[in-house]
C-alpha cells in the first residue's frame, strides 16, 4: 500500500517537474508542490482503491498534505 | 572568499565580510538569492545583532514599498519585535495583535468604512457619538458571536452546522442582509446592523477557515482563533488559509527562524523592486506615452470614440503588466510580513508568466485566493457530486469554485453594497464580473480536462513560447471584464473587446 501511494505521488511530482526526493513528512499540497488537480487524483485513488468516503463529516482534506498522512488515512480504511 | 566560521559572525561588520569577493552583479545576485541557505549568513541572522539588522532592514523596505499605511507599519513593527523577543509565544502574540487590529480598523475597505460612518451619521441617536464608540462595541459583539459559533461547532460537529459550517455562514449572512433590507434607514438599528454586516463580511472566510480547522485534531483555544479573524498583516478579505496551515510553516528552531527571516527580507526587497518598476512603467505609459487606463479606454469606446485597434491592444497588455506588478508587489509584502513573524509560508504569486496552462496560471497568480475557492467550493462539490463520472465531477467542482465561489467571494466582500443598491442593483453591478467568472470557469474546465498538455519534446516554440502567449493573452483579455467596481456594464466592456478586433459596436453607439 505504502509503495503504491508513494509511486502515485512521485509520478505526479515528476509530471510537474519535481524530481528530487520526498520525505514522509514533506508538505505536498500546502507547499504548492502539487496543485488541487493532483489532490483530486489522490482523492479519487483513495476512494477507488481504499473505499474512503470523501463526503464523510470527519474527512478533512488537510489530512492529505504529506505522504505519511495519506498512508495513515489509507491504512485506517484497509 | 574564505568562509569564516559561522560562530564568528556575530556583528554587522563581520557580516559585511560575507559579501562576494568578485563584485560582478551576477555574483551579488547569486549571493543575495542564496543567502537563506548560506551557513555564514544564517549564523549571523541567528545572532541578536543579526536579528536587529534584519528587522531594521525589513521595516525600512516595508516603508519604502508604500503598500501599507504608517499606522499598519507601526502595528507590524510592534508585533514583529514582540515575536522576536518571545518566539515561544509567537502565536499568542500574533493573535493579540490581530485582536488589536480588528478593534482599530474593523473594516476591510475604505468604502465600507465610509458607508458605515454615513449610516451612523444618518441615525439621530448615534450621530453625535464618535465613530469608535459605535464600532468598537460592534466588534466586541462580533467576536463574542464568533466565539460562540466556534464553541458550538466543536460541540455539535455531527449536526448540519457542524458538517456544513460555511453553508451556515452564508445562511446567517443572507438573514442579516434580509433584515438590513427591512429596517428603515436613518435609525440606530439600521446603522448598528450594517456596521456588524461590514465587519462580518470582511472576516467571512477567515471565520470559515477557523471553523474548518476545527475538523482536525488541533485544539487551539477559541480565544486564540479569534485573533486570526483579522490578522495584523492586514490586506483584503483573502485569508492565507487557516491557523493550522500557518502552524505547519512555523519556524521551530533558531536556524529555521533565521532562514525564514532572510527569505522575508529577500521577498520584500523584490516587492520594492516591483513597486519601482510599476512606478517607472506607469509614468512611461500614462505620462510619456499618454495611454488611457483600461476603464478610460472602455469609456471612450462607450462614448463612440474608440481607440484604434492597435492602441486598444496596447492598453490591454499595459493593463495586464501593471496589474501583475501591482498585485505581485502587494501580496509579496503581505507574505514577507508573515515570514518575518516566523511562518515560512509559500508565496501568493509565484512566477505566473511561466505557466503553460490556464489552470497553472490560476494556481500561480493568486495561490491563496485559489485555495479559498478550492477549499470551500471545489472540494465540497467534488466530494459529493457526480462520483461515478470523473470528468463531469472535476468540471462541476471547477465551475463551483471558479465561477460560483468566485462571484460569491466578491459579493460577500462588498456586502454593504446591498444597503445602497438593493440586492438586484448589487447583482447588476457585478454583471461583468459574473461574465468573467463564467468564461474563466469554462476555460479552466477545458484546461483541466485536456489530455494533451505541452511537453518538452514539442520543441521550444510549442512548449516554451506558444502556450505562454496563449495563457497571457487569455488573462490579459479577461481583465477587461474582471471588474468589481460597477464602472460601466458588460455591454460596454464587450463593445471594447469587439473594437480590438475591429468588430461592429456591440451596443450600437
Amino acid at each position: 500500500m505504502g509503495k503504491y501511494i508513494r509511486g502515485l505521488i512521485l509520478g505526479m511530482l515528476a509530471e510537474r517537474g519535481h524530481a528530487g526526493p520526498v520525505g514522509e513528512h514533506d508538505s505536498l499540497f500546502f507547499s504548492g508542490k502539487l496543485d488541487s488537480l493532483a489532490a483530486t487524483e489522490v482523492m479519487m485513488a483513495l476512494e477507488r482503491d481504499f473505499g474512503i468516503d470523501l463526503a464523510d463529516a470527519d474527512f478533512d482534506v488537510t489530512q492529505l498534505d504529506t505522504l505519511a498522512q495519506i498512508e495513515a488515512l489509507a491504512a485506517a480504511h484497509v | 572568499m574564505s568562509d569564516p566560521a559561522p560562530a564568528a559572525i556575530t556583528t554587522p561588520a563581520a557580516a559585511a565580510a560575507l559579501v562576494p569577493s568578485s563584485a560582478g552583479p551576477l555574483a551579488w545576485r547569486r549571493a543575495w538569492l542564496g543567502m537563506d541557505r548560506d551557513p555564514a549568513a544564517l549564523a549571523f541572522a541567528a545572532t541578536p545583532a543579526g536579528a536587529v539588522a534584519l528587522h531594521v532592514a525589513f521595516l525600512a523596505a516595508l516603508a519604502a514599498s508604500s503598500q501599507v499605511s504608517a499606522a499598519s507599519i507601526a502595528l507590524i513593527a510592534l508585533t514583529l519585535v514582540a515575536c522576536a523577543l518571545w518566539p515561544a509565544r509567537r502565536l499568542a502574540l500574533v493573535a493579540l495583535s490581530g485582536l488589536a487590529y480588528l478593534l482599530l480598523r474593523p473594516f476591510r475597505y475604505e468604502q465600507q468604512r465610509a458607508f458605515v460612518e454615513r449610516a451612523q451619521e444618518a441615525a439621530p441617536e448615534l450621530a453625535e457619538l464618535p465613530h469608535v464608540a459605535v464600532q468598537t462595541p460592534m466588534v466586541l459583539v462580533f467576536l463574542m458571536l464568533c466565539g460562540i459559533a466556534l464553541r458550538l461547532h466543536r460541540r455539535f460537529r455531527t449536526r448540519l452546522f457542524g458538517r456544513r459550517p460555511v453553508l451556515g455562514q452564508f445562511v446567517a449572512l443572507g438573514l442579516l442582509l434580509a433584515l438590513g433590507g427591512v429596517i428603515a434607514p436613518g435609525t440606530a438599528a439600521h446603522a448598528l446592523l450594517w456596521t456588524f454586516i461590514a465587519i462580518y463580511s470582511g472576516a467571512f472566510f477567515f471565520l470559515a477557515y477557523a471553523l474548518a480547522d476545527q475538523r482536525g485534531k488541533d485544539e487551539t483555544p477559541t480565544l486564540q482563533r479569534l485573533g486570526f479573524l483579522r490578522p495584523f498583516w492586514g490586506g483584503p478579505s483573502i485569508p492565507f488559509k487557516g491557523l493550522t496551515y500557518l502552524k505547519t510553516f512555523e519556524a521551530k528552531t533558531p536556524e529555521a527562524l533565521a532562514a525564514t527571516r532572510l527569505k522575508a527580507l529577500k521577498l520584500i526587497v523584490w516587492a520594492v523592486m516591483l513597486v519601482a518598476a510599476n512606478a517607472i512603467l506607469s509614468r512611461l505609459f500614462y505620462e510619456t506615452a499618454d495611454f488611457p487606463t483600461l476603464n478610460e479606454a472602455v469609456t471612450l469606446t462607450a462614448e463612440g470614440r474608440p481607440l484604434p485597434a492597435l492602441a486598444g491592444w496596447g492598453v490591454v497588455f499595459k493593463n495586464f503588466v501593471v496589474t501583475m506588478l501591482t498585485v505581485g508587489a502587494f501580496w509579496h509584502v503581505m507574505v514577507a510580513v508573515i515570514r518575518m513573524a516566523g511562518f515560512c509560508i509559500p508565496r501568493n504569486m509565484a512566477r505566473p508568466l511561466t505557466a503553460r496552462t490556464l489552470a497553472e496560471f490560476w494556481n500561480r497568480y493568486l495561490f491563496y485566493f485559489k485555495e479559498v475557492l478550492v477549499d470551500f467550493f471545489f472540494y465540497p462539490a467534488f466530494a459529493r457530486w457526480f462520483k461515478n463520472h470523473p470528468r463531469l465531477r472535476i468540471a462541476c467542482a471547477t465551475f463551483c469554485a471558479a465561477c460560483v465561489g468566485n462571484v460569491l467571494f466578491s459579493l460577500v466582500a462588498q456586502a454593504h453594497l446591498v444597503a445602497e443598491h438593493g440586492m438586484v442593483g448589487t447583482l447588476l453591478r457585478f454583471e461583468s464580473y459574473v461574465f468573467y467568472a463564467v468564461v474563466l470557469a469554462v476555460a479552466l474546465v477545458i484546461s483541466q480536462l485536456r489530455k494533451r498538455k505541452p511537453r518538452p519534446e514539442d520543441g521550444f516554440l510549442r512548449y516554451d513560447v506558444l502556450p505562454r502567449i496563449g495563457v497571457i493573452g487569455f488573462f490579459a483579455l479577461m481583465q477587461i471584464f474582471a471588474d468589481e467596481t460597477g464602472h460601466l456594464g458588460l455591454a460596454e466592456r464587450l463593445d471594447f473587446a469587439a473594437s480590438l478586433i475591429g468588430a461592429a459596436s456591440f451596443i450600437g453607439v
